[in-house]
């Protein structure tokens, strides 16, 4: 190794300093004359015969300064320069076709790196957790439920503790968010609720002060704090001070005795981390013992013997199983019960996999049309050469040197397309981790890093070496062809062109097909009815929930919330809700029910969302009432419990009479929230139906009132004809003067809910649509030029046939035949593998079928019409051939 | 003057660095002392001396810097490296190998 690199330096180096070393070789060589002169005379010679012998003797002197400059290897390298100056020619010498080349070359490798950077980024590279493949994420499901992920129960974290052998510890955590107090407005800060040995867990040591202690997990413990790093920088400006200070929140003072490392959040963004005991309702005796109370989730690290993921699921898959024998009465055999573990990475970037996957295969279809559409202009430049080619072989060029020629020139193509992509690469990056943030936190790892630039060089040298061969081969077909009898030029090089061309086609297919269904995804989603009204104005209100602990109280606060508002100047309407529709929160209102739900005894459904909502909600967001009546102020505490279904709930399970009346058994929400209770609520009208979600259907859906069932956090809904910032104003001031501890925020109309939930398609449409304009642009300019080249070629021909008779438009419909001959064969090639690649996206597509006839059919049109359109130029150039100037030079 | 001796292939490597390692010399000089030490059998062909100077610059055995020769002329002074003085040391030993048993052979017969 370190004579390879002396040899190298040694190279470098002689060639840096070429003009210096020859006049030291001269030096060096006239000095030994000199000196074998002089002994020459010594033994008795004349000067003249001396100098002359002494010549003679050590022979001619050029051959072997060249013998010694090879020596140098700098004839090797000499070569390369040379190819170098000839490639860079050639780029001159066709200039259109060059800046071409480069131009697609650039967007091709540049669209390339950006999805290896993503993929290196996200999957390549583990998550900045020490030993991050031995860390995962703990699932538990009730199978027979149909329910995939259930949260865990205090109890079942220290079985999975005692139990699984495979694991050599579990952490627990859950979300939740406190109230930032005596700093202001009172602020919502999110909260991270950890078991002590979390970051022992993951692997990460805070870099100021300490972690959780075991004994600050008990209740009653002072309140502590661990910052996140963004936290820290945003808020404390990243002050290493901090350590030791104090904040207060919802009723406590905490001190803060951690500051963290930079970590993708897990999978929710924490700003701050709290022991568990932070948490009132997880470290309530109830929720210590209950295995029914589920509020937590697990992370786990694989032991030092243990094995691969198989092996802990299996040793989980026992675990479970004792205790579905141990606790029969908490695991009924109606839900089952499993568990098993999935990577962490996974579990960070499961949501992106299809969206990278439909990218991977973007990209590198783009770069099989980069490929033959580069390759075929090459080779048609390489034709074009031939006389050239002819004459170098003849003149005894081995294929060794022609090929280092042809590489070395495909080489300057490649590196300076290569260079413009990572230019356009390195000014996308922002962009790009705005797009993949969408998906998972991991996207603030995205960096155009050494891989990155490794991969770039790879895929250019490669791309150069295939060229390189190509070409290779093209000429020694000419360069034989010029002496044989069939000196027709390209002649025999047509079917590697109409192969090329083929393949471009095809594969554009491919590409514009998957956009064009993602085009239509997006279209189909952006036309939802959804039955909802646009306008509506909602807010995110988040209680102090130590303040209102008791569900009495929340409902009295919500009460006078609604009072205030309505009376608020400027409001037409006013309403609250648990959730907003569009939003995924995983904080949100919306409630889960997962005991049964029994009517008249029949048990409906095991699970069911149930959704809060105040009087005046159905009116104020659109909602119709269909049968019966919706909330009213009546509708309190003391007075029946009530709810309201929605439409499809009705059709569902009274389709012959009007479900008012009915009464359900369900969980309700008890006065405090450790407590749990069972209910008979009636059922007192159905309104009309309305999605939360745009890809999802209508789902039954029930309603209770805000009076009667009051959660934690809550959004306001109001309609007004007022200007935003003002209505936001007043309805801040309204809130302020009921009690300042509650922070509003997340302001958005419902139309904007609906916009930012469709961006990550959105985006996932763009990029689509971008890569198969890119596609497209290639391949017309690799499909023009074939097409103009071939013509070029056939000049004589077309010559002959308009002597013989044949009009313009003859010949023009000749090429264009050729060209729409050549689509047709692309297009059913194109079919084939379009079916293969839309299948990739099929869980990205929403309202349209992967084999969408619209779409394959429209795909096919723009297709032929770029097709022809490439074509066009170069046919009337041969219709407009002037018969006896293509003859004389033919 | 003796008839002279073609040099065996790959022997000058060998001559070079031995004369070297009695003291640097410049190319001339090396073939002179080749010459004489041989008492005029070995006669190096200047031909392939500089490309194997060269040669053996290039693989780090010796250094070259420009000097004064003794009738004061600039001359290019080649010396050992240390890594040429090991490759002298395996050289001498494979050489000595190999010339005990060409000897045993050509005495055998």
């Amino acid at each position: 190794m370190t004579r390879w690199l002396h040899r190298m330096h040694f190279r470098l180096r002689t060639l840096a300093r070429r003009r210096a070393l020859e006049s030291d070789l001269d030096d060096e060589l006239r000095f030994h004359l000199e000196m074998q002169t002089a002994a020459n005379v010594r033994l008795g010679m004349s000067p003249l015969v001396a100098d002359a012998t002494a010549r003679k003797e050590f022979g001619r002197i050029e051959a072997h300064k060249d013998d010694y400059r090879d020596r140098w290897g700098a004839r090797l390298l000499e070569a390369f320069v040379e190819d170098v100056r000839t490639g860079l020619r050639q780029l001159i010498l066709h200039p259109a076709i060059s800046v071409a080349i480069v131009i697609a070359m650039a967007l091709g490798i540049g669209a390339n790196t950006a999805v290896f950077t993503v993929f290196n980024a996200v999957i390549l590279n583990p998550p900045p957790y020490a030993e991050a493949d031995r860390l995962v994420r703990l699932r538990a499901a009730a199978p027979q439920a149909k329910v995939e992920d259930v949260l865990f129960s205090a109890p079942e974290i220290r079985d999975l503790r005692a139990q699984a052998g495979t694991l050599s510890d579990v952490a627990e955590f859950h979300y939740m968010y406190f109230i930032l107090l005596g700093q202001g407005d009172a602020q919502r800060v999110s909260a991270g609720v950890v078991s002590s040995n979390f970051f022992a867990v993951i692997g990460v040591t805070p870099i100021l002060g300490r972690g959780f202690l075991p004994n600050e997990e008990r209740a009653g413990a002072p309140g502590v704090i661990v910052l996140s790093h963004q936290y820290w920088r945003a808020h404390f400006g990243a002050d290493t001070r901090v350590v030791g200070r104090q904040v207060e929140m919802n009723d406590r003072v905490h001190t803060i005795v951690g500051v963290l490392p930079p970590l993708p959040s897990f999978p929710n963004e924490a700003d701050i981390y709290l022991p568990t005991s932070a948490c009132p309702l997880r470290i309530s005796p109830e929720a210590d013992q209950s295995r029914n109370m589920r509020l937590v989730s697990a992370l786990a690290r694989i032991g030092g013997g243990g094995g691969g993921l198989d092996e802990v699921s299996r040793d989980l898959s026992g675990v479970a199983a004792h205790l579905r024998s141990a606790y029969p009465e908490s695991y009924p055999a109606a839900g089952g019960f499993d568990l098993s573990a999935i990577a962490v990475n996974d579990d960070l970037t499961g949501r992106f996999k299809p969206t990278l996957i439909a990218l991977i295969a973007s990209a590198t279809l783009l770069l099989l049309i980069l490929g033959a559409s580069v390759g075929a202009l090459l080779l048609a430049r390489t034709v074009s050469r031939r006389s050239e080619l002819a004459m170098r072989i003849a003149l005894g060029a081995w294929k060794g040197r022609l090929f280092r020629q042809f590489f070395t020139e495909a080489l300057v193509l490649t590196v300076l397309g290569a260079g413009l992509g990572l230019l356009i690469g390195y000014l996308a990056l922002p962009t790009l981790v705005g797009f993949v943030g969408q998906f998972t936190s991991r996207a603030s790892e995205i960096n155009l890093d050494r891989a990155a630039l490794l991969f770039t060089l790879g895929v250019s040298v490669f791309t150069a070496l295939l060229f390189g061969s190509l070409i290779t081969l093209a000429a020694n077909f000419e360069g034989r062809g010029v002496t044989g009898p069939g000196a027709m030029g390209g002649a025999r090089l047509r079917p590697m062109f109409k192969a090329l061309v083929v393949i471009q086609i095809a594969v554009s297919f491919g590409l514009l097909s998957t956009a064009g269904l993602m085009l239509r995804t997006l279209n189909n989603l952006t036309s939802v009815d959804t039955g909802l009204a646009a306008d509506a104005l909602t807010m995110r209100l988040s209680l102090n929930f130590t303040k209102y602990w008791n569900n009495d109280e929340r409902a009295d606060y919500f009460g006078r919330v609604l009072d205030r508002l309505a009376a608020t100047a400027g409001v037409d309407q006013a309403a609250i809700a648990g959730t907003v529709p569009y939003v995924g929160d995983s904080l949100a209102g919306e409630r889960l029910v997962s005991t049964s739900i029994r009517s008249e005894g029949t048990l409906l459904r095991t699970t069911l969302p149930v959704q809060i909502a105040s009087h005046n909600f159905f009116s104020t967001v659109g909602q119709d009432v269909l049968v019966g009546r919706a909330f009213t102020r009546g509708d309190v505490r003391s007075a029946p419990q009530v709810a309201v279904i929605n439409k499809t709930m009705a059709d569902r399970y009274w389709p012959d009479r009007s479900p008012v009346g009915v009464e359900l058994q369900l969980p309700l929400q008890a006065t405090v929230p450790t407590e749990s209770a069972n209910g008979t609520v009636t059922i007192v009208g159905v309104v009309s139906d309305a999605r939360r979600r745009l890809d999802i259907p209508s789902v039954e859906e029930i309603y209770r009132p805000i009076s009667q069932d009051s959660p934690i956090q809550a959004h306001i809904v109001v309609r007004s004809s007022l200007e935003r910032t003002e209505l936001l104003m007043r309805v801040r001031a309204a809130i302020r003067a009921i009690d300042p501890e509650q922070p509003i925020d997340s302001v958005q109309t419902f139309d904007e809910a609906r916009h930012a939930s469709l961006s990550p398609t959105k985006s996932t449409a763009t990029l689509l649509s971008l890569f198969a304009l890119i596609a497209l642009s290639i391949s017309a300019l690799g499909i023009g030029g074939v097409v103009a080249f071939s013509v070029n070629q056939r000049t004589s021909e077309f010559g002959v046939l308009m002597a013989l008779g044949a009009e313009r438009r003859h010949v023009l419909t000749m090429v264009l035949r050729e060209g729409l001959e050549l689509a047709g064969a692309g297009l059913v090639l194109g079919l084939g593998l379009a079916a293969l690649f839309t299948r990739s996206i099929h869980s990205l597509l929403f309202g349209v079928s992967e084999y969408d006839p619209l779409t394959l059919i429209v795909v096919a049109f723009v297709l032929l019409a770029v097709t022809v359109g490439a074509c066009v130029l170069p046919a009337r150039r041969a219709a407009s051939v002037d018969p006896m100037r293509a003859l004389r030079c033919g | 003057m003796a008839s002279k001796v073609d040099l065996l292939q790959g022997t000058l490597d060998l001559l070079i660095l031995k004369t070297l390692d009695l003291r640097s010399n410049h190319g001339w000089g090396i073939s002179q002392r080749i010459q004489q030490i041989s008492r005029e059998v070995l006669s190096v062909n200047q031909g392939s001396l500089y490309p194997a100077l060269a040669r053996l610059e290039e693989q780090g055995l010796i250094s070259a810097e420009w000097g004064t020769s003794e009738n004061n002329r600039r001359a290019r002074f080649y010396s050992m490296t240390k890594s040429g003085r090991r490759q002298l040391e395996t050289e001498t030993a494979h050489w000595i190998r190999m010339s005990d048993a060409i000897n045993r052979i050509v005495e055998a017969v």
